[in-house]
């Protein structure tokens, strides 16, 4: 597969009376755009819609924050920008497809918590703009296109879940057409059709993601991959959007859309493919599978197609905390029983200071070459900020009652879990646990 | 930093045992303290190495047997020493595998940095038994097994013994090479982890060692406990990690990384009503557990086999806790507290149920 991906970069991001990009600034007819998404609410679902912007630097806390967006549109080749959403699950991958590089469009809602499951609703997630805990979150370096929802009361989890996972693709299929005609600033080429040299280390990646239920959900090509196996995907189809997240419960373990199309490991590999390595492509799969069986069953499974690929060596990652490290570490192990040199990243524990117990979750005596993505147990406060975006109020702790309390000011946090990709399991932050 | 500071020597103490300092082996075990000003021994070929940014001023040497037998009395002689030179550093061994040496480099490296806050090196065998010991006191830094490992051992001690003189602390283990104190701050480096692993996969697949971000301290394993004598005089209590706790979480029981458990009546009850009993556990879907609590809290179940006698009863509480994002070092303080609350109450064995 080849894929030719352009870029546009934001230089500023206002509203207008006209969505287009013209001069490096991104206008956007916000009533066209409330409207569109209002329309396609055909249930109800949304109260009311507001659009917000927060820009790189701004003193600013965004709150309620559930998934986040690239823009991007498929201008050659087959199926469209997130296929399976408002369109055929094509398969994509080829072709080319334009790009906004730091434009990141946000779902903000402070959905009900119905009070079923005690896992399956969303948590406060926070980003912050400036200040210490900026760096947990790739989206504060990036403009933000909030659509701050407030919700209808009465529906189910399932129709609150689909109606803001709708409202953030409209606004992504809407904003795409602003760049689908336009000459980009770069491009880059994935070719994965002209056969490299042969003597170059062959390396997969093994991505696995979090789907426990719904608010806690990933799709493939539109549909959740509850019962899925483990599956090989084209970098250049990750790419165009076929992972897309409905994963809000722990915020600090969310791998969000934007990075899902856009994972560091992925576009690492792709750019070295053909120079330094041979990227034989993507292993998809989920973990937190259920008893030991079944872990051992999907590792096993997802071991063998990296065998089956060839590879010489393979990176594994995953996202969400808990149980989802043992399955990543039998996968692991089994590529290592077979001769595949595996290295995986993750976040530690270790307590305040790093001292306490062991670092991992889990892992496997075969787990010797490990790299950090920081200690999500380090405490962290963050200050009074001037400007709370996507909401006006922080709903923390729901098992102690979650009574609302305010947001814009100075408060401690005993663990990051609050903070959007805090544990950095996409490994596209510079976070790390640094042994002394 | 003035360029004044920049360009001074850094002062350095350092500490040798009797073998290093001339004066004997074994036998010479119980010499007293003894110094000299100037470099001695392995000091004397550390003194070209520093290049002119460092200058042991004074070296200070013990029988192995004598620091460590008699640790008090010949500490606060090595402390005065040492504080009479007012040094930046203070260098200790190598002692490669030596046990007593090791022991003796590490109490002086502690005594240094604790009693003097003046920053201490110790240089020894990765696998000397004082390292364990020491470690998280002083920094240590790693050499070879046996003395004929000094000429690798000086030319990589020397600057970072410079390094730490002057700035009174080192960076990173994986910066300055020294052995990993067990400490680990989170810090944003240059790479991104996602490319940090790729480096290091690239690294071993050409055939390097890469080290580690994150050690691996091992599992411990715990012995299952022995089995009851006589259920039928058993008296059972019910634990669980499941997060179950009566409605409205009366003790504010955390969903994740718990800090302490609780303690619930099961007084006359047959089995918990999903009406006063709810799942707070934030990692699994606790829907159906909701719908019966008895799923993670067999009580109904109990109940019956404490009427056919099975056991002798059934304790009146139950034990709750979130088992989801605990480390280690707090889940050993929790059991260790459970069990001697069960101890004290008389329960005789108990039964865990995990999600």
């Amino acid at each position: 597969m080849k894929l030719e991906r352009g870029y546009f970069t934001l230089q500023n991001l206002e509203f207008s009376d006209k969505t287009e990009l013209t001069g490096g600034t991104l206008k956007v007819d916000k009533k066209e755009l409330i409207e569109l998404i209002l329309q396609g609410d055909e249930n109800d679902h949304i109260a009311s819609l507001e659009l917000e912007i927060v820009k790189p630097g701004e003193n600013t806390r965004i709150v309620h924050l559930l998934d986040t967006l690239q823009v991007g549109v498929k201008t050659q080749g087959e199926g469209e920008f997130l296929p399976g959403f408002f369109s055929e699950p094509t398969t994509v991958g080829n072709g080319k497809t334009h790009l906004i590089k730091n434009l990141a469009v946000m779902e903000c809602a402070e959905l009900p918590w119905a009070g079923k499951s005690a896992l399956l609703y969303p948590r406060e997630a926070i980003v912050d703009m400036t200040g210490p805990a900026a760096g947990y979150s790739p989206f504060s370096e990036t403009f933000n296109l909030l659509l701050r929802m407030e919700m209808n009361t009465g529906a189910s989890d399932v129709e609150y879940d689909n109606a803001v996972r709708n409202a953030g693709v409209r606004a992504v299929r809407y904003l795409g057409e602003a760049i689908r005609n336009l000459s980009p600033e770069e491009t880059e080429v994935f070719d994965f059709d002209t056969p490299v040299d042969a003597s170059l280390p062959k390396i997969a990646y093994v991505t696995q993601c979090q789907n426990q239920g719904t608010y806690a959900n990933t799709y493939l090509y539109g549909w959740d991959v509850h019962n899925i196996v483990p599956v090989h995907l084209s970098p250049t189809e990750v790419m165009d959007g076929c992972i897309v997240s409905g994963n809000y419960v722990w915020p600090c373990f969310k791998i969000p859309t934007y990075i899902q199309n856009n994972l560091p490991v992925v576009m690492e590999l792709s750019r070295m493919h053909g120079k330094t390595c041979n990227f034989v492509g993507v292993i998809f799969d989920r973990g937190h599978n259920n008893s030991h069986f079944e872990k051992q069953r999907v590792a096993n499974i997802a071991a063998n197609q990296v065998r089956m690929l060839g590879a010489d060596g393979v990176i594994i990652s995953w996202e969400g905390g808990g149980n989802a490290a043992t399955d990543a570490m039998l996968t692991l192990q089994t590529c290592e029983k077979w001769g595949i040199k595996a290295v995986p990243f993750t976040f530690e524990f270790g307590g305040p200071d790093g001292t306490e117990g062991i670092l991992l979750v889990d892992d496997v005596p075969e787990a010797k070459y490990v790299v950090s993505t920081g200690s999500i147990e380090k405490p962290t406060t963050i200050p009074r900020v001037q400007r709370v975006a996507g909401g006006d109020r922080l709903r923390l702790n729901m098992e102690m009652g979650g009574d609302p309390e305010p947001a814009d000011i100075e408060r401690t946090f005993d663990v990051i879990t609050a903070f959007y990709c805090g544990a950095n399991q996409s490994g596209i932050g510079r976070l790390a646990g640094v042994p002394y | 930093m003035t360029d004044t500071d920049k360009s001074r020597e850094v002062k350095i103490v350092h500490y040798i045992n009797q073998f290093f300092a001339g004066i004997g082996g074994e036998e010479a075990g119980g010499v007293p303290v003894g110094f000299e000003d100037g470099p001695k021994g392995p000091g004397t070929g550390l003194t070209g190495l520093l290049k002119g940014e460092g200058r042991i001023v004074r070296t200070i040497w013990c029988g192995d047997n004598r620091i460590n037998q008699e640790t008090d009395e010949v500490l606060e002689e090595i402390r005065r020493l040492i504080e009479e030179v007012k040094p930046d550093v203070v260098l200790a061994g190598p002692a490669f595998n030596a046990g007593r040496y090791g022991l003796a480099c590490g109490l002086v490296g502690r005594m240094a940095k604790e009693k003097l806050g003046i920053p201490s090196l110790v240089a020894m065998y990765p696998e000397n038994p004082a390292v364990d010991i020491y470690k998280q006191y002083c920094y240590i830094y790693p050499v070879g097994e046996k003395a004929a490992a000094m000429r690798q051992a000086l030319p990589a001690l020397a600057p970072v013994v410079v390094k730490l003189g002057k700035n009174g602390s080192l960076g990173s283990a994986l910066e300055d090479g020294y052995i990993q104190s067990g400490y680990r701050w989170n810090e944003f480096v240059e790479r991104p982890a996602a490319l940090r692993a790729v480096d290091m996969l690239m690294k071993r697949l050409s055939g390097e060692d890469p080290m580690t971000e994150a050690p691996l301290r091992g599992f411990e394993q715990v012995p299952p406990a022995a089995p009851v004598d006589d259920l039928k005089q058993a008296v059972i209590a019910v634990i669980t990690g499941g997060g179950m706790v009566p409605r409205g979480n009366p003790d504010k029981l955390k969903q994740a990384f718990a800090d302490r458990y609780g303690v619930y009546s099961i007084q006359g009850l047959e089995e918990l009503p999903a009406a006063e009993f709810k799942g707070i556990h934030g990692g699994y879907d606790s829907t159906w557990v909701d719908e019966d609590p008895d799923r993670v809290v067999p009580l109904d179940a109990l109940r019956k086999l404490e009427q056919k006698g099975v056991f002798a009863h059934l304790h009146q509480e139950y034990f709750a806790l979130c088992g989801i994002g605990t480390n280690v070092a707090m889940s050993k303080k929790l059991g260790a507290e459970l069990a001697e609350e069960l101890k004290r109450k008389g329960v005789s064995a108990a039964i865990y149920t995990s999600t």
